[in-house]
């Protein structure tokens, strides 16, 4: 029978998570993930495309918010993909191509700020919830259902629309909502962590609680974090282009995915489909690769919560 | 059972009052001044105070808050800036193009999703499990309104076969690339889910007991395996059913539907606060209401929780 295969490969895991040697967790998780091709695809691609965007000077030949059309007049315009612009123009003859490379920048910019802002509140108070119990686990327990409750991207974008515009407001709205979710992880492994022999021997050894959390309990729940982290990439950069689209992110020219979708879609009843595919499929890459590469980091260091669905 | 339905009911009202408050400090406490920002910067001071007096800021933080929550229990959602309609009015008459166009695609998505799920869970390591997995993978990771814009220049541009983006004459065929953009995604997160949960239920004791009973093959997958990998199933369906209310707003912009979604987007843009406020809150709401209902199916498909057991959600 095909499923048994499936069912044995989980203990066969489990027995290889490393509990006594020290870093053992980390360098069984990294040969596990070696392993894995998918996730070794998924790294590829978050890594090609971050490389992509730093170095993206060097592998254009335009600046993307160059308008061809004043140097070169109407035939710079809406050009098809070709040798000279391998992802085609756009009605202001802007080579897609620039446009595609830096967009990675915001992209990931605000994929990275968002995340390490929804990290830092999302293990703090996670931690006090699953440390502390009691009238703190219910008031932050509470406070998570609660953002839980909103849609993700209307509740981000109604914060957008009472802040000024900018991007460090928007990692922050961006953070602000999307931190929930670490916490729920955080607070349910503390929980959990909380528990075992070795935090009980700090407590009655009189360390201090913050000295307990932080030196004892922390480096034990980083592995669903990083996890948790990776998936919300995907998420966030989805975000930010759907905000992008709705015309309430990035302020053009900056080259922003989810505008130059949105600008293009307008133009493909013109058949200049490629303005707005590339961008696209720009998006889905990296969007791919952070789930493909969370998935993965998962299975590898965390084998008992795989099968779960990341926010 | 009676329990387990008080204890949910129970659960959620702390959750709708939290949302409420939530929605007031966000529209009341956030620096800048409302009234400033919708008359904008040359507006005269007088016009300001006025718009201040009638919107009720000038009064106290708390009994402002008083008031909101009042409305609310009260379905009085104050009046659109703008279009001076009632609140709760403008959100009527917006939502059977988006409870349409959510309600179809969750169709949908379930139809799809789990035939597809239970198919290569079946099939496991067969070129049907890698491709609809694959397929899966592409869904949960291409944005709606891109694969919606590329379904508009193949099906309307290139091949005519869908007459454009609107509502038209209000045929289906209007509806049919808008359910299909939106509904993409659950489609695949519930593909993933049900092939997953299928394959964990497939190799359990019960279900070598129903094929040893003699039960015909198609029992067994449809009323034993199927029935016991749902659970997952059902909680995607609650949240993806949030997540399709924050997916409408993309998808009716980009196929011009007169939905909630673009009455959001269009108070946002006007800033007429309170139909931002009453439309998030709103939102939150049917949020709520359809997580309570998720949790109060759960019964349906774990009799564990029908004869009052307990039984963790997470």
């Amino acid at each position: 029978m095909p499923t048994q295969k499936a069912k044995a490969a989980v203990p066969e895991n489990r027995e290889n998570k490393g509990k006594g040697k020290a870093y053992g967790l980390w360098r069984d998780g990294w040969a596990r993930l070696k392993e894995n091709r998918a996730a070794m695809a998924g790294l590829m691609m978050v890594a090609v495309i971050a490389l992509a965007a730093v170095f993206a000077p060097y592998i254009t030949k335009y600046d993307p918010t160059e308008q061809l059309i004043w140097t070169r007049g109407a035939k710079a315009q809406l050009v098809p993909p070709g040798r000279d612009h391998f992802f085609g123009t756009d009605i202001y003859g802007r080579d897609m191509y620039s446009r595609v490379v830096y967009g990675a920048r915001v992209s990931l910019q605000i994929g990275i700020a968002s995340t390490l802002i929804s990290v830092i509140i999302g293990v703090t108070l996670g931690a006090l919830a699953g440390y502390y119990g009691g009238l703190a686990d219910d008031i932050i327990s509470w406070l998570i259902n609660v953002v839980f409750a909103f849609p993700f991207l209307l509740f981000v974008l109604a914060l957008v629309a009472y802040l000024p515009p900018g991007l460090p407001l928007m990692y922050a709205a961006i953070g602000m909502v999307n931190w929930a979710g670490v916490a729920r992880i955080v607070r349910g492994q503390v929980l959990s962590v909380r528990e075992r022999e070795y935090v009980e021997a700090a407590m009655v050894a009189g360390g201090r609680d913050a000295r307990i959390i932080v030196k004892h309990i922390l480096p034990n729940i980083l592995a669903p974090v990083i996890v948790q982290a990776t998936l919300g990439m995907g998420s966030i950069i989805m975000l930010e282009s759907s905000l992008s689209f709705l015309g309430f992110g990035i302020q053009p020219p900056t080259p922003s995915w989810g505008y130059d979708i949105d600008q293009g879609r307008q133009y493909l009843l013109a058949g200049a489909w490629w303005w707005s595919a590339f961008p696209g499929l720009a998006i889905m890459a990296l969007v791919l690769g952070f789930n493909l590469l969370g998935d993965g980091l998962r299975d590898a260091l965390d084998p008992r919560q795989s099968g779960g669905e990341g926010r | 059972m009676f329990t387990y339905i008080l204890r949910r009911l129970m659960a959620a009202l702390p959750v709708i009052v939290g949302a409420i408050a939530v929605v007031f400090i966000l529209t009341s406490v956030v620096p800048g001044d409302p009234a400033q920002l919708m008359v904008g910067q040359r507006g005269d001071p007088a016009t300001i105070q006025k718009l201040r007096e009638d919107l009720g800021l000038n009064r106290p933080l708390w009994q402002q808050f008083v008031d909101f929550f009042k409305g609310v229990m009260t379905l009085d959602l104050g009046r659109s800036y703008r279009s001076k309609m009632p609140v709760t009015q403008a959100i009527a008459e917006r939502l059977p193009v988006t409870a349409r166009l959510a309600l179809g695609s969750m169709a949908l998505a379930v139809v799809s999703g789990v035939t597809l799920g239970m198919l290569a869970a079946l099939k496991q390591n067969s070129v049907l499990d890698y491709g609809s997995m694959i397929t899966a993978l592409i869904g949960i990771s291409a944005p709606s309104f891109w694969v919606g814009s590329m379904l508009i220049f193949l099906f309307c541009v290139q091949l005519r076969w869908v007459p454009g983006t609107g509502t038209g004459d209000g045929s289906w065929i209007y509806m049919l690339l808008p359910v299909l953009t939106l509904g993409m995604r659950p489609a695949a997160l519930i593909a993933r889910l049900t092939r997953c949960g299928m394959l964990e239920v497939l190799g359990q004791d019960f279900i070598r007991t129903a094929r040893a009973k003699g039960l015909a093959e198609r029992a067994v997958i449809i009323g034993h395996a199927l029935k016991n990998a749902m659970l997952p199933v059902v909680t995607v369906i609650g949240t993806s059913m949030a997540e399709m209310l924050g997916g409408a707003v993309v998808v009716e912009r980009l196929f011009s539907l007169p939905g909630v979604g673009r009455l959001g987007v269009e108070a946002i843009l006007n800033r007429d606060f309170p139909l931002i406020r009453g439309q998030v809150l709103f939102l939150a709401l049917v949020f709520v209401v359809i997580n309570l209902l998720v949790d109060l199916s759960y019964p349906l498909f774990d009799p564990r929780i029908r004869y009052g057991g307990t039984w963790r959600r997470e």
